[in-house]
This record gives structure tokens, C-alpha cells and sequence, in this order.
């Protein structure tokens, strides 16, 4: 009954897709303009390949199937870093950067905010004051919702004090840096956790912390930042593993499961590659069927 | 060996690094070394590109996207361009997608006054100030700047002004160029007016974010790119209007040239330590 | 209830604007729908612009009240920092509001907030100043933090630090006079081996966003919401 179950979600996702393939075939033989011309149509099948895998692997881990998830050294060290902050008696620091919630930077944001909701329940556990900063107006109502949800879902709701750990500095880039910046070293913090999109602050907030000697973790999917996270900081996300520390986070199974959807992605991407140079050494440009887009007439 | 720690603590001391470093920049501002810039290639090929394929009434439009802490290596480079437009009799229409483009653009306006003697506004250049609205607003304004917003910066309407009558979508423009301290305005223009309109891209960006557009330019997206200081520099030679691109250069040499010295002196002592603990333990 | 209106109304909203955005980006049908896509997303667009901006006087009396209760709570040791910030909030937001209302009361004047006399003065003589020395701070850091971490430590070290020389040396002046050849080989590395480390790393970002979409769409994405079991 449950394989049934899995077999028809599985079965409707992949009906959508053929439909959505048939729909285009006939439109097509029909003369009918049926997708922008402002994007390659490629981009959206493969879009749509990757929602439906990541659905399907979803659907899978739903019956009961693992999918095993390879550790990511920056994730476990969260947990250590309240931990230590905790036996020093020094505050935990989390902050997400200066890109918003508003903007092509969400995701990374929600990343961020779904690290945030791991330290907080760890902050919970272990009895550690958090403090939150932001510079995101936006996103204040959500960042005081997860750290109080943290501590109150750990069992110590006395520690919940929105003063105090959720502080909005402003909106403005280097305003927001030095207001990080003094909020580390003012209250002393013990461990420096910077997760979400980050732009030129991030080696202010990382010197900041070797400062104090905070234990620090980093990550961000802001590839000029990168290099800078993995220089300075103890232990750093690099690149997409922020989207999956965010599932790590949930310890839910099937949100786990949606990373191989990702690694899909990548296989796609690589076979790409290697076929796009491999035709381009026999004179073909595969990029140019790629760059397709949908004109009719 | 202990000479070694205690010359690692004496380097290691943020103190003498910030000292030595903040001498190293403020001493040839002061006092220029006058040490020749090399011109890049990269930066040839811009300015080939312009000198070839724009002539005189061509028009560029230009967007203004860096907060005033950046301005040190962007303005420059946007003087030079405007310096070499102007030269070539182009008409430009400015734009900002950031609310701190428009002090940006005022004070790019007084820094290079000289160049807007004689021209005038609304013939020969246009500001439409801040548009709201981030890639949507790029994406309109790609298909209608009048249909985006009907005034510019300073209240006028569109519809007078001259140059704007010319102009109003992206293919209307033969060159666009992005000059911005933010990685995401460049995939902005690439996604809204090159990949659906065609229209030659040009960047200049800081060096810090140039990286994670490299790829735009090797993909051919963009026709070419400025990179920080360095680039304002060789461009403000080539187009023969010297200013703080090249005034800077020798701060950022000699600064350079100091960290590098402390990167060799902390690795010459690192292994000095090393050999000498090892000695120390086969005895 | 709660549940309703604190979850699954927000999950709702985020799921349907998922659906309308890729619809709107990706969809033509015919020229008068795709005309009201392209207002739809301005709309959108427009919408959040809206939000934010009164998502920021949500954050100018969140700043005050964080001050106001350091004040009370610390006293004498905070007050000096909080002073200067509230009262440079509100002189700022004074002059502001004083040159939104000459916008109106005066329109001839072409006085609008940034071109209000002393909020233009305090923001180029005060404002600009600092945050251009915040960005200047950095040459500092990385300075300090280059010392630090340029160490020979293993032979990939040895690559590392190799090919950040040649790329400081191609980034100044004294380079070339060293030696020519660094000019042409930064550009190389900054084109070639470069724009092959970012590009996985831009693409790996892209696939972790579509599946972060995905699992938002499928509502297993609640961390945003604050947890609630």
C-alpha cells in the first residue's frame, strides 16, 4: 500500500512533466508562442527536471528509504562552539550578513535562518546566551520568532529576552559592520556563527572575532566572500553546503532527501560540460542549442 | 630561536603592521613616487572596443551603482569612460537601480566638472536619478525607460528632454556600461538587456567582486571589464586625463609591496622555527 | 488557529508567488498575457519595495527601544553610545521629514529628503566619512589576515601564496618594473584558473537554491517560520 502510495507521487511528477513536454510539442507543431523569449527554453526543462528529482527522491524518503548525507565538519562544530562558549561563560554571536530577504539573496538568507534555528535550540540546550544581529528590517519579526521558538523548545523560555537577543543595528553596509564589529568585542563573545549571503563585511566580522578569540564558523554561497571565510574562520560552509546545513538542521528526513536533487544538478552539469567540450572539439558549439529559445514564426 | 619568537611577536603585533601600512599609504599620496603604469591588455581592449565601434551621436547608457565607500576605486573609472564617451561626441543617459547612486552621482558630477563644461543637459546627457525596484526595475527599463518612470532625477518630464526622445529601450543604446560595487546589478543587466536584447555589456567593478564576474566576460556576455584602481589608472592614461586613479596607484604599490614583505619575513621566520625546533629535537 | 494564520497562510502566500514568478518569467501564451505578466511582476517587485520600506520604521523604533532599555538597564556605561545614536536618529529623521514636507509645501524649490540642506551636509560630512573609513578598515584586516594565514606549510600552500604574488605584484606598479611578465600572467589567472574555481561554486549555489525553492513549494522548509512542533 505505502509503494503504491510512493509510486503515485512519484507517477504524478513525472505525468506533470510529460504533460508539460506535450503541451510544448503541440503548441509548437501549432505555431503557438508559448514561452518568453527573455530565457532559453533548456533553462526551464532543466528546472523542471530538477524539482521533479528532488521530489521524487522527497517521495522515496517519505517510505522509509536513506539517503545518506556526507558530514559537513562546519555543521557538527556548531554544537561545540555553544558548547565551549557556554564553559567560558561568553555569549554565542549569530549574524546573516548584509544581503536581503527581499532580493535574489533570500535563499541564502533562509539558509541563514535555518542555522539560526539550530543554534538557538542549542543555545536552549545548553543554557548559552545568543545574541542575534541584523541589518535586514525585514526580517526582524522572523529572526525574534526562531530564537524564541529555540528557547522555548528547549525547555528554558526564562532566557528568551528579545532585547537582548535579537538586536536590528540598520540597513546600511558598513553602519552594520561596525556595529557587529562592536557588539563582539563589547560583550566578549565566545563563538562568532556568520551564516547567509555576505558581501564586503565579511573579513570585518571575521577580524573582529579573532579579536575576542571567538570560535568561529562561517558560511556563505557568495562566492567573493568565500575565500575570506576559509582563511580566517575555524571552520567554514563553502558554497551550497549552507542550503544543506539548513536541512541538516531540520534532522528531517525528507528535507534531507531533497539535497540529491542537487547532486542530480551537478551530474547534469558535469555531463554538460564534458559533452560541450567534447562536441566543441568536433567543431559543434552546444552552447548555441543550449542558448535555444522558444520563437515561433 | 627565542630571537625568532620575539621578531614574530614584534611583526605579529597588529599595531606595527597598521602603522606601517597606513605610512605606506598616506606617504606617496603626499609624495609621488611617479612610477610608470603598464597598461593591461584588458584594459586596451575596452578602450579599443569604444574607439572602434562608437562614433560621434552614438548613445550609451550608464548605470551608477556604488555607495560613497567605494567610490575611491569606481569613480575614477567612471570619469575616465565618461572622459572618452564625451571625447567621441556619444550622448550617455545615466541611471542609478541604488538609492546611494544619486549622491554618487553628484559627487561624480563635481569631480569631473570639467567635462560636462559645454555639454548640455538633456541634449547630451541625461540623469534619471534612483529607479526603484531592483532587477523588475532593469527589466522594465530595458523594454521602456519612459514606460518605467516618466521623470528623471531633477523633476523633469522625459518627454522634454531631447536626448530622451532619441531613447527608450535597450536597443536603442549601441554600448551599456555597469559601474558597481555590487556583484548582483551585473547579472542583472545580463539577464535584462544582453540575453534577451543583445546590447554589448561593458563593467567596471571593484577588484573584490571582479571574480565572480569573470565569468560573464569569458562567456562573451560582457565585451570587456575595468578592474578597480589598477584599471582607472591605465584608462586615465590612455584617454589623457590623469586624476586619482593614477594619483593612487603608488599608495597601492607600495602598500602592496609591504605586505608582501611581511608575508615573506612571517614564513622566513616559520621555517626558521621549524629547523631550528627540529635540530633541536635529533640532539 | 495560530497554526493557520502563523503557518500555513505564510506558506501559502510563498508558495503561490513561487509559482507566479517562474510563470512570469518563463511563460508567453500570447502578447496580452505576457504584457500583464511583465505588470504583474513589476507589481510584485513593487510590493516588496513597499514592504521593506516599512519594514525600516519597524527597525528606527526597534533601534530605539534597544537603546532606550540599554540606557535604563546599564546606565552610565552605555549611555554615550546610545546617546549619539538615538540623537543622530532622530536629527536625521527631523531634517528628512522636514525636506518630504517642503516637497510638497514647496515644490518650486526642488527641495526633496536628500536634497534637504542639512541632511545632504550631515550625510556628505558625517556619514559618508565614516563609511568610507569602515570600507578602508579592511586593507588593515587583510593585511593582518594574509600575514597570518600566507604560511608554507605544505606544497599546496607554496601554490597558494605563489600565485597570490603574482597577482599582487600584477596589481601594482613596482610589478612591472620587476618584471613585465606579471601583468599579462595575472590577467591568465584572474581569466583562466580563477573563473574556474568560482564557476562550480556559482552553479553549485544555483542547484542548492532551486532545491531550497523546492522544499519551500513542498512546505518542508520551515526553519523561516520559527520551529514549531
Amino acid at each position: 500500500m505505502t509503494y503504491l502510495k510512493i509510486s503515485l507521487g512519484v507517477i504524478l511528477a513525472v505525468a506533470i512533466l510529460v504533460l508539460i513536454c506535450v503541451v510544448s510539442g503541440i503548441s509548437w507543431l501549432l505555431g503557438i508562442q508559448l514561452y518568453s523569449t527573455r530565457a532559453p527554453f533548456s533553462a526551464f526543462l532543466i528546472l523542471l527536471v530538477l524539482l521533479i528529482a528532488g521530489y521524487v527522491f522527497m517521495t522515496e524518503a517519505k517510505s522509509g528509504k536513506e539517503f545518506p548525507v556526507r558530514k559537513i565538519p562546519a555543521f557538527d562544530a556548531i554544537e561545540e562552539a555553544v558548547a565551549r562558549s557556554v564553559e567560558m561563560g561568553r555569549p554565542v554571536h549569530m549574524t546573516f550578513g548584509f544581503g536581503t530577504i527581499s532580493s535574489a539573496m533570500a535563499p541564502q538568507f533562509i539558509a541563514g535562518l535555518g542555522v539560526l534555528s539550530h543554534v538557538a535550540r542549542l543555545c536552549g540546550k545548553y543554557g548559552a546566551k545568543l545574541i542575534a544581529t541584523l541589518g535586514v528590517p525585514e526580517a526582524i519579526a522572523t529572526t525574534e520568532e526562531i530564537v524564541r521558538e529555540g528557547y522555548y523548545s528547549s525547555g528554558r523560555p526564562e532566557l528568551y529576552d528579545p532585547t537582548y537577543n535579537v538586536r536590528y543595528l540598520t540597513d546600511q553596509q558598513f553602519a552594520y559592520a561596525s556595529a557587529v564589529q562592536a557588539t563582539l568585542i563589547r560583550e566578549n563573545v565566545g563563538a562568532n556563527i556568520v551564516v547567509g549571503p555576505f558581501y564586503a563585511e565579511s573579513l570585518i566580522f571575521m577580524e573582529a572575532g579573532n579579536m575576542v578569540n571567538a570560535f568561529q564558523i562561517a558560511g556563505t554561497a557568495r562566492e567573493t566572500q568565500i575565500p575570506f571565510f576559509v582563511l580566517v574562520a575555524d571552520y567554514s560552509f563553502i558554497g551550497e553546503e549552507i542550503f544543506a546545513a539548513g536541512a541538516l538542521a531540520s534532522g528531517d528526513r525528507e528535507t534531507l532527501a531533497s539535497i540529491r536533487g542537487q547532486d542530480v544538478g551537478k551530474l547534469l552539469s558535469i555531463i554538460l560540460i564534458v559533452l560541450g567540450i567534447l562536441l566543441l572539439l568536433g567543431g559543434f558549439k552546444l552552447v548555441d542549442s543550449l542558448n535555444w529559445v522558444w520563437k515561433v514564426g | 630561536m627565542s630571537g625568532l619568537s620575539s621578531l614574530e611577536k614584534v611583526l605579529g603585533s597588529k599595531e606595527l603592521l597598521y602603522t606601517l601600512l597606513l605610512l605606506s599609504v598616506i606617504l606617496p599620496i603626499l609624495h609621488p613616487l611617479g612610477i610608470p603604469v603598464e597598461i593591461s591588455q584588458r584594459t586596451r581592449d575596452v578602450y579599443g572596443y569604444i574607439e572602434k565601434n562608437l562614433r560621434s551621436g552614438c548613445r550609451v547608457y550608464i548605470e551608477v551603482y556604488y555607495e560613497v565607500a567605494a567610490r575611491g576605486e569606481l569613480e575614477p573609472n567612471l570619469i575616465a569612460l565618461t572622459k572618452h564617451l564625451f571625447d567621441k561626441g556619444c550622448k550617455i543617459v545615466y541611471g542609478s537601480l541604488g538609492a546611494f547612486g544619486v549622491v554618487a552621482f553628484s559627487l561624480f558630477k563635481s569631480m569631473a566638472s570639467d567635462l560636462f563644461e559645454g555639454k548640455e543637459y538633456g541634449r547630451d546627457y541625461v540623469y534619471l536619478g534612483y529607479i526603484a525596484g531592483g532587477e523588475a526595475a532593469s527589466a522594465s527599463l530595458a523594454k521602456s525607460i519612459k514606460g518605467t518612470i516618466s521623470v528623471d532625477n531633477y523633476g523633469n518630464r522625459l518627454e522634454d528632454l531631447p536626448l530622451m526622445r532619441e531613447v527608450d529601450k535597450a536597443t536603442d543604446f549601441d554600448l551599456v556600461i555597469i559601474v558597481s560595487s555590487g556583484t548582483d546589478v551585473f547579472s542583472y543587466y545580463v539577464r535584462q538587456w544582453h540575453t534577451p536584447y543583445g546590447v554589448p555589456l561593458l563593467f567596471a567593478a571593484l577588484s573584490v567582486i571582479a571574480p565572480s564576474i569573470e565569468p560573464f566576460v569569458g562567456a562573451k556576455q560582457a565585451v570587456g571589464m575595468l578592474v578597480g584602481q589598477r584599471s582607472a589608472a591605465e584608462y586615465e592614461v590612455l584617454v589623457g586625463r590623469l586624476g586619482l586613479g593614477i594619483a593612487s596607484m603608488d599608495a597601492q604599490s607600495t602598500s602592496h609591496m609591504l605586505i608582501v614583505a611581511f608575508i615573506i619575513i612571517g614564513n622566513a621566520i616559520y621555517w626558521g622555527k621549524r629547523v631550528s625546533s627540529k635540530k633541536g629535537g635529533s640532539k | 488557529m495560530s497554526l493557520v494564520v502563523r503557518r500555513h497562510i505564510p506558506q501559502l502566500i510563498v508558495t503561490v508567488i513561487i509559482i507566479l514568478t517562474v510563470a512570469f518569467y518563463y511563460l508567453y501564451i500570447n502578447k496580452g498575457i505576457a504584457e500583464s505578466f511583465t505588470t504583474a511582476d513589476k507589481a510584485l517587485s513593487d510590493w516588496a519595495v513597499i514592504i521593506t520600506s516599512f519594514a525600516l520604521i519597524v527597525g528606527g523604533i526597534d533601534i530605539l527601544r534597544f537603546h532606550l532599555v540599554r540606557l535604563r538597564k546599564e546606565g552610565l556605561k552605555q549611555a554615550p553610545f546610545s546617546a549619539v545614536t538615538i540623537g543622530l536618529l532622530v536629527v536625521m529623521v527631523f531634517f528628512a521629514l522636514h525636506g518630504w514636507f517642503l516637497s510638497y509645501a514647496d515644490p518650486k524649490a526642488g527641495i526633496t529628503i536628500t536634497t534637504q540642506p542639512q541632511f545632504r551636509w550631515l550625510y556628505l560630512n558625517v556619514y559618508a566619512p565614516a563609511d568610507a573609513a569602515m570600507y578602508s578598515i579592511l586593507v588593515f584586516y587583510i593585511a593582518s589576515a594574509s600575514y597570518r594565514a600566507f604560511r608554507v606549510r605544505n606544497p599546496m600552500a607554496l601554490l597558494l601564496l605563489v600565485t597570490a604574488l603574482i597577482v599582487i605584484f600584477g596589481n601594482t606598479t613596482i610589478g612591472g618594473l620587476i618584471w613585465p611578465g606579471f601583468l599579462p600572467l595575472r590577467d591568465w589567472i584572474m581569466t583562466v584558473p580563477n573563473t574556474a574555481a568560482f564557476r562550480p561554486i556559482t552553479i553549485g549555489a544555483g542547484l542548492g537554491t532551486i532545491i531550497l525553492g523546492l522544499r519551500l513549494l513542498t512546505w518542508r522548509e520551515v526553519s523561516w517560520l520559527g520551529r514549531r512542533e
